[in-house]
């Protein structure tokens, strides 16, 4: 296995052994942040959010396991792109920077009429059950690790709130969500056809605001929870079923 | 996290440890050391590589203080005073952030000669330094025109087309082999991870504060930052020590005086906490003294600031939760800097 690291996005690669006749190109992820229609700056833009609170952010991070892109029809049309993934937003300090993503690109990718994806939100149960320890430091792994716990954060949310509309952004939010529990599978299906005039490029894009705010306007109360490092299971589901409609997928 | 009673918890725990595994196996203290890392140590202890031969790298690195000098700030030649606490020097070979408070340094190789000519420091001058060195029998590899003496030692010095052997170059490897050899990882921590000891009581009860295990006591919010086995996630924060805003910057600009990113002004790197016991005082200017005051600080939540880590927030910590969270950080000192465990 081989991994590279880009920005703030560090991958693991599967190291696929192929056949040489094999037609191949290479697939471009791109990982980007907005809130809403905007695009997600850290400790830099406001966001305004329910019951006149107003957000500023200082991390938004969530892993990506197993992204898998295949054909339905097909046997043995399996091609792991990613193992494991930080997707960490922590830099974006700009509108530019939020605007051009996080991006990385997976070598040689057999062409394909692909129209399957299927990938993990959080830390598959596999490498859940491993440690630091097992990495060096730079993997994605070798963080964001609770000992006592022996699992992974899954995915961080950390910044600011202006409960009071005063513009002081005193309250301090942490919400740091893991367990296997909060692990979530997802197959997105569509035309991922990948070919050598027109390879294929997926962003992956994730609305903060929908992973705070549930399809029916249910929405995480700052007032009252400024703060949750999975004690509150509930929330925690909760946050994680956010998280898996809160990333949408183009190409 | 499911919560438990704190004794289920700490069952939980202990078991749990057994499965972890410590620290990458390098024992410094029983390591054999290559060609390189011998050399290397020389250059560490000797003066002169100092402008008046009155200071070596371990006048401020000493080894009896898990290479830190006990003074809020360096002192280097004529008394000079610098400007930033000296920092450990233990496991150092994990950092991959950047060197230095500010990570303004990304090799390594290049960071050892930085003391050398910080005129706050040892003050010389490198080619001065170099022709000193070269009259000493013991630093001929240094000036070798005979390449790969030492095999392995060759490092990428980044253009891809060189690889670094000049005497300064060789002067950093040396040097920089030594300091990556610094691993201590022998710690009542390490061995009661490894199910070879057992934690008093208050030692349990601070590991629990630190690592927020339970909502039966409260949470430290240690570990958020100071992530085992490490005990540093080697990123860089405001850790609300300092008022800042835009209008208030901070006299030390930290990591964001080397970026020029505003969002990272007054951020400075996570030091590690092992050995914590013996490398007061503390923060990037020395400015506490003991553990007890490091913890009033972040009971309070710290000062104000548009970049301070939200993971700084009041704790409510009670003075036997301290006391009790200090217990636990002395684990975290490495045997061979233990007196008592020395039998000293």
């Amino acid at each position: 296995m081989k991994y590279l690291t880009l920005l703030a996005v560090v991958f693991l690669l599967w190291n696929c052994t192929e056949e040489a006749a094999v037609e191949k190109a290479d697939i471009t992820l791109t990982f980007k942040g907005v809130f809403d229609d905007q695009p997600l700056t850290m400790l830099s833009d406001v966001y305004s959010y329910e019951d006149d609170m107003k957000l500023k952010f200082q991390l938004i991070q969530y892993y990506l396991s197993d992204l898998v892109l295949d054909q339905s029809n097909a046997i043995e049309s399996a091609h792991q792109l990613v193992d494991i993934a930080s997707i960490n937003f922590g830099e974006m300090y700009s509108e530019n920077l939020a605007l051009e993503g996080l991006q990385v690109t997976i070598p040689d990718i057999p062409v394909g009429n692909y129209d399957r994806l299927r990938y993990g939100l959080g830390v598959a149960p596999d490498f859940n059950a491993t440690g630091p320890a097992d990495y060096e430091i730079g993997h994605p792994l070798s963080d964001n690790y609770w000992s006592w716990a022996m699992g992974y954060v899954f995915f961080k949310i950390e910044g600011n709130a202006d409960l009071e509309g005063q513009g002081d952004f005193s309250e301090k939010l942490t919400f740091h969500i893991g367990t296997n529990e909060m692990y979530r599978s997802v197959t997105a299906t569509g035309n991922f056809e990948h070919s050598l005039d027109r390879p294929l490029a997926l962003t992956f894009e994730l609305d903060v605001y929908r992973l705070l705010v549930d399809g029916e306007g249910e929405y995480l109360n700052f007032r009252e929870t400024p703060i949750d490092h999975t004690n509150n299971r509930v929330l925690g589901n909760k946050l994680a079923d956010n998280l898996v409609e809160a990333i949408q997928i183009y190409r | 996290m499911i919560k438990v009673g704190i004794i289920g918890m700490l069952l939980i725990g202990l078991l749990g440890w057994s499965n972890m595994k410590p620290l990458p196996e390098r024992s410094f203290v029983n390591h054999t050391p290559s060609e390189l890392e011998i050399l290397g140590e020389s250059l560490f202890f000797d003066p002169l590589l100092s402008l008046d031969e009155s200071v070596s790298c371990s006048s401020c690195h000493q080894p009896a203080l898990a290479f830190t000098d006990g003074r809020a700030v360096s002192i280097g030649i004529e008394g000079r005073k610098g400007v930033r606490n000296t920092m450990t020097l233990v496991n150092m070979a994990t950092i991959q952030t950047g060197y230095f408070w500010d990570g303004r340094v990304m090799e390594l190789e290049q960071q050892v000669l930085h003391p050398i000519t910080n005129p706050n420091e040892m003050g010389a001058d490198l080619n001065q330094v170099l022709e000193r060195l070269s009259f000493q029998p013991q630093y001929q590899w240094l000036f070798d025109e005979t390449p790969n003496k030492f095999e392995g030692a060759l490092i990428y010095n980044g253009d891809k087309t060189h690889y670094g052997d000049t005497p300064s170059e060789r002067l950093g490897r040396a040097l920089a082999a030594y300091l990556r050899s610094i691993s201590l990882s022998d710690s009542k921590f390490d061995r009661v991870m490894a199910g070879e000891e057992n934690f008093t009581l208050a030692e349990e009860r601070g590991w629990a504060i630190f690592f927020d295990a339970t909502d039966y006591l409260p949470h430290g919010e240690c570990s958020h930052c100071h992530t085992d086995p490490l005990f540093t996630n080697h990123q860089f924060f405001n850790n609300g020590i300092s008022m800042i805003s835009a209008s208030n910057p901070p006299e030390d600009l930290g990591q964001g005086g080397i970026t020029g990113i505003p969002q990272q002004m007054g951020r400075f790197r996570t030091p590690t906490l092992r050995n914590i016991a013996v490398t007061a005082p503390y923060m990037h200017d020395g400015r506490f003294q003991t553990l007890e005051e490091v913890l009033e600080h972040y009971n309070t939540g710290g000062q104000k600031g548009f970049n301070v880590n939200p993971n700084v927030r009041p704790l409510h910590l009670s003075k036997e939760d301290m006391k009790d969270l200090i217990a636990f950080l002395n684990t975290l000192t490495d045997r061979s800097l233990n007196p008592v465990e020395n039998g000293l």
